[in-house]
Formats: C-alpha cells, structure tokens, sequence
C-alpha cells in the first residue's frame, strides 16, 4: 500500500512542481518548463530534434481556427476558405470547434490547448467572449495574435484579438429589417395591431451570447424599431420582449410587440421546439429566423417548410425573413415560401482569416475586413453574384 | 516460519491488490510520454497548467462518486447537479443580489440536497441506483433551468471585486493552481474518510455484501443515504470549481460531465461491481482522462475523437477489472 502511494504522490508532485516552479513564463517550446524528471527532460530534447513542427523559430507556418460549433455547415464553408488561403500562402491549417454552440467550457478548452500547441496564428470564433477572456490574455502573453472570424471576439479586453474579418452584424440585422419593412403586406399587417391585440413580430435567436447574434439582434430591433414608429399610429407602441438584454419597453401601451425567443440549448430539437411555440403565438404576423441553424429548426417545426406555402400552407400569411444559407433555406426560398434572406460569406472569411495571419507573419498591421452581406430572395437567387455565396 | 522480505511485501502487493493501480500509472506516464512525441508541444509548462485547470471539478465529482461506486451503486446525477449547482448560484449572485460568498455556500447546499434525494431514493425507497440517478439527472437539467428561467448565469470574471472567488478557488493572478491545492485537501480528506472512519469501513462493507451487513445489524439504508448526500456534497464542490473555470453557465448543460468521472474511478481500480475501490487510484484516473483529452486536442483531432478514447480507455479499465477479479478468484499454488 505504501509505496505506490509513494510513488503516486511523488509523481503527481512533480508533475506539481513542474507547473509551479517551471521555467519561468517561457513561449518557446524547446526551454519547454520540464524542469522536473530526468525522463521527461530526455524526451523533451528528442522531442525536439525529432523536428516538431511549431516551434516558432522553424519556418512552417501554422494557424488553428476554432468555429462556434464543428459541424455548422456555415463553418465548414469557412474552412474550405482557410484551407485554400493556407495552400496560397503557406499555411498548415488546423480546424476545431466545440461539439455544440451551448458548449462553451468545451470551446474554451480547446482554444487553451490550440495556445499550448504554439501555431502561429490562431482564429476564432468565440461561443462566449467574456469567457474567454483569460484564456486570451494567456493568448497574449504566448504572443499567439488572434484573428476574430464570423462572431469573431467582440468586447475583447485581453488585446490578444489583433484584426477581425467577418460580416457586420449590426448592419446585416438592420439591413434584414430594411427589406421586411420594404414589403407593403407587412406594414399594413403591422398597422392593424391595437392595445388589445397586438401584431407579433417573433424573432428565434439561437442564443443570447455570441457576438454574431446578438449584434445582428441588435441591428434587426434597433431598425425595425425605428422604421415601425415612422407608420401611422405606431409611435412610441412598439415594445421589445423576451430576453433580458434586448428588453424595450414602449412609451405608450403596445400596438406592437417584438418577441425574441432563444431555446434553452442550440441543438436541433430544441430549436425546432422553440419554433413550434413560437408558430402558436395568435396574430403573429412576421418571424426572422436569426442565423441558419434557426432556419432550419423552423423549417423542421413547419413540415420541413410546407407549412409555410403561400397557397395552402398552415401559415401561408406568416411573413418569414432569414439568414444565411443552406439548403433547405435556399429551397424555401426559391418557393417564395421564405420572403427572404441575407446571406453572409462564410468562404472570405475562413480565407481572409488566413491571408491576415500571413500578413502578420511578415510583421503588416492587419486591418478588420467586413466580408459583406447580401439580401436574395426568389427573384435573384439564380444571380451568379448571389449563388456563389450560398452554400449548402 | 520466515517473514516475507520488504521485497516480497511489495511484490505481492503491486502484483494483487495494487495493480490496478501501477496499470493506471504506467497508462499515465506512457500516454504522457506518447503525446508528447506526437502531439504539439505537449511537453510544456502550458499544457501541464491546462492539464490541471481541466482536472479539477472532475475531480471533486470522482472523489465522491468513488464511495458511491464502492458500494456497487452508481451516481448519474453528478454532471448535470455540478453544473445546475452553479446555475442556481449564478442565479443567486445575478438575479437575487446575493454576496458571492453566500451563493458558494447555495451552490454547496444544493449539491447536498440533490445527492439527500437520491439517497433517498435509494437508501430508503429502494431503488435501483441506475434509475434513480436517471430520474434525478433529468429533474436536476430540468428544474435548474427553470429556476436560472432558461438564461446563462454569469459569475464575476477575475479583474471584478467579487472576482476573488476565483483567486480562491481556481487560479491566482499570478498563475498559481489554487485549484490543485483544494482538489489535493479535499482528497487527502476523503482518503481519512474512506480508509480510517466507520463510513468508510461501511462502504466497503456494502460493497462487498449489503445483505450481510444489513442482517448483522448495521442500518445500511441510512448509511447509504449519507453516501449519495457525500456524492452531492462533492458534485455542489464541483460546481464552485467549475464556475471558477469557465465563468459562463449554460442552463441544460453537463449531461455527460458524469461519464469522465466514472471513467476516471474504473481506470483508477474501483470496481464497478463494488468492495473494491480506492481514491489515490482514482485521482490517478482523473490524470488519466486529461492528458488523454489534452494531448488529443494537442494532435489537432477534433473533439469527437477524444469521446471515442475515452469509450476506448474505459472498456478496457473494465476489462482489466473483471481479468484481475477472475484472477483472483483462482486458487493460486
């Protein structure tokens, strides 16, 4: 009994004092802080000549890029990007994200082990910012720069986010909200609403968290909100609703209600859930589905969209606007039973995510890249300019 | 008659009842050593500190599940009360204006009283551990999401003044693990509790044969109770580390937190089928666990592929578990 408690005591102390006493606050690989067992500093030094492939003073060039979630069809197009900047510009691109969008620790985990495998560059897309924050100071410390993509790290403190490139959120949002209002129908509709029955406007937003949908929230209510009051009798009656941050109360009792919904995680069933409740809502008279994977957890809510059908469908008045792509949107779309979408660009970001680590490389100041937003709709979705940014 | 030398002593020891423990240590050094030749970087200072940070509320969570599983019962609720714990008190610190201090000890207490519940369940009612942890797993994601009303709980990051909680719990500003010092306490705690106290010497005995013990007079309900209440306690311990970690609570989450626990006490020797069991071998399996999720993530595999190691790791504890069980049910010459 004693002596291998000894001897797992022993070890466990060692490994202890390595992280505590170890070489200082070392970013080279090869003074790697071993500074306890024989064996593990051998191995270091085979390690080494072995010729693994980050050591900074090495001439291969690496960049980890770490999306909101790994298997978001979105994020696959941005790393079919990275891939092809890395083959341009002389990059070994690594690609990770966590299991689910909801799953911050696991995405904070991983951005602390990409640092530990000293790249140089790393891009990200953060789930959470604020939880970030000191796994990006240590980002800062290590001098890895990061490069915010699509969400990208907005409110970052830590200094470690060097330049970002992705779609300007806040005016995708407001500009989605430019084109729902521009659709005589729904002004009318929105008009019709009184104290007693207010006109719904329902937005499903996949999560309260991330830069990308809470800005693009932002843009949407801000906008709509605006342009709602220029119509007659709808001054100061349009109320903001269901989610803390984004609350509004109105001046005067609501003719209008703007109800944003989030589900309690971002995985597929709840999503569909959510849409479902929100599909019963009386008077409903418009939904913005905020970001692809609320697309499609409404589109599975509604029949996979034969709901939605203008002719004879459940909610053929039920005015849906968009964002992103994917297929089942783009079909929805072209049927005109989806009034419209924005589109983001997800392949320049995944590549101008890279370009900019190989600007930095050769020691530039990146500057932020916005990698613009489209509006299509049944007219234009055959538009070249329009089909090559959406994917599948 | 000659007394086995030192030698002997060792021999048999590290070849009968410690052998799980030298087959979970020789794993350790050996995926250590392995990831370190082929993953990047792994020999660093970093990646050790991040080892650790990733370590610790799995930790508390397989301290307590240790005795749980000694007594040949299982504890899936502890994941899902780790998380939901520290969601109720985010909830305290966010929505109800409570003192960080006082919403620790909330996190503690409904640990406790989550773990009270199934020990009810079990101990008193009778049933099956498996089901009624389900059950409790399920209503513990539920009714925590309720209560945070389905909204993130933040606690205070390090630069806020309520910040200390994290200079306390988990990391100090300048670096120092605070972290492994209180998972180190709390498991040199649990060995006194396990090794030299009634309760202790009654998980074994449960374990090995709950009918014997209960005929000779031992209220084993009661003492099972106070068993699941312990795993609670540790599973609440774990949220005020977990918290500490990430800051971000996420309500419906930590559903799965349970299973590298688990995996952490079967690598580490304690036998799922009970009696057997011991805490230094389970800190080991925590290790274990780590640097397997670390140094897959150091070789850039996603994360998918750290879930099918693990599965891979745990089925081969287990079978080592029921190898050395058979073996030592041979009569040996």
């Amino acid at each position: 009994m004693k002596i291998t408690k000894v001897l797992a005591i022993a070890l466990t102390a060692m490994l202890l004092a390595t992280t505590m006493f170890g070489c200082g606050s070392s970013s080279q690989s090869d003074s790697g802080g071993s500074a306890g067992a024989t064996e593990l500093e051998t191995e270091t030094e085979a390690e080494a000549e072995a010729g693994s492939e980050t050591t900074p003073t090495t001439e291969k060039k690496s960049i980890v890029l770490i999306s909101k979630s790994y298997q978001n069809q979105f994020y696959q197009a941005a790393f079919k990007g990275a891939m092809d900047a890395g083959e341009k510009y002389g990059f070994e691109v690594t690609t990770n994200g966590p299991d689910s969008e909801s799953n911050i620790p696991q995405q904070v985990d991983q951005v602390s082990a990409a640092i530990n495998q000293k790249p140089t560059a790393i891009a990200l897309a953060a789930c959470d910012p604020e939880s970030l924050q000191e796994t990006l100071t240590k980002a800062k410390t290590n001098g890895i720069p990061v490069i915010g993509f699509d969400s990208g790290v907005p409110g970052d403190t830590s200094g470690a986010v060097v330049a970002t490139a992705a779609t300007d959120n806040t005016n995708a949002g407001a500009f989605v909200a430019e084109n729902l209002f521009n659709d005589p129908t729904f002004q009318a509709r929105m008009m019709e609403g009184t104290e007693a029955n207010p006109a719904i406007l329902a937005i499903l937003a996949q999560d309260s968290t991330s830069g990308s949908i809470v800005f693009r929230v932002n843009g949407f209510v801000d906008k709509m909100g605006e342009l709602l009051q220029t119509l007659d009798g709808l001054e100061g009656a349009v109320e903001v609703t269901g989610q803390t941050i984004w609350n509004k109360a109105s001046a005067s009792p609501a003719k209008v209600k703007i109800v944003i919904t989030v589900p309690p995680s971002t995985n597929q069933a709840d999503i569909q859930t959510a849409a479902s409740t929100m599909l019963k809502v009386p008077n409903t008279v418009a939904l913005f589905a905020a970001n692809q994977g609320a697309v499609d957890g409404l589109l599975g809510a509604t029949a996979d969209g034969m709901d939605l059908d203008r002719a004879a469908g459940k909610y053929k008045d039920l005015i849906v606007v968009g964002f992103d792509a994917g297929k089942g949107q783009k079909e929805a779309i072209a049927n005109g039973s989806f009034f419209g979408s924005v589109t983001q660009d997800p392949y320049t970001m995944g590549y101008e995510a890279v370009r900019i680590a190989a600007e930095i490389a050769e020691g530039k100041t990146p500057a932020d890249i916005d990698t613009g937003a489209r509006w299509y709709n049944s007219e234009n979705i055959t538009d070249s300019e329009i089909s090559v940014l959406l994917y599948d | 008659m000659n007394q086995p030398s030192t030698i002997e002593k060792v021999k048999s020891y590290l070849l009968g009842p410690g052998l799980q423990k030298v087959i979970a240590l020789s794993a350790l050094v050996v995926l250590y050593v392995f990831f370190g030749i082929f993953g990047a970087n792994f020999f660093s200072r970093d990646t050790l500190v991040s080892i650790f940070d990733s370590s610790y509320y799995t930790g508390f969570i397989a301290i307590g599940l240790t005795f749980v599983i000694i007594t040949s019962g299982i504890d899936l609720s502890v994941g899902t009360v780790t998380v939901g714990s520290a969601l109720i008190g985010g909830v305290a610190y966010n929505i109800w204006g409570w003192p960080i201090g006082l919403c620790l000890i909330l996190v503690v207490l409904v640990g406790i009283l989550f773990g009270f519940f199934n020990g009810l369940l079990i101990g008193k009612l009778g049933l099956p551990p498996f089901i009624a942890t389900l059950g409790t797993q399920f209503m513990s994601l539920g009714i925590c999401s309720v209560v945070a009303q389905v909204q993130t709980m933040r606690y205070p990051n390090i630069m806020d003044d309520d910040g200390w909680f994290k200079t306390v719990f988990f990391k100090t500003k300048t670096g120092f693990p605070m972290g492994a010092l209180w998972l180190t306490l709390f498991a040199v705690l649990a060995i006194v509790l396990l090794n030299h106290t009634k309760l202790g010497r009654y998980t074994f005995a449960i374990g090995c044969n709950e009918e014997a013990v209960r005929l000779s007079g031992i209220h084993t309900k009661n003492w099972k109770i106070l068993i699941y209440t312990l795993s609670g306690f540790f599973a609440g311990l774990s949220g005020i580390i977990y918290a500490a970690t990430y800051s971000a609570i996420t309500p419906q989450t930590g559903n799965g937190l349970e299973m590298y626990a688990i995996a952490a006490c079967v690598i580490g020797g304690t036998s799922l089928s009970g009696g057997v069991g011991s805490l230094v071998g389970t800190m080991i399996g925590v290790l274990v666990i780590n640097v397997l999720k670390n140094g897959l993530m150091s070789m850039s595999l996603p994360v998918q592929w750290q879930q099918f190691f693990i599965g891979v790791v745990v089925v081969a504890a287990v079978l080592l578990d029921i190898i050395r069980v058979k073996n030592a049910g041979k009569v040996k010459r």
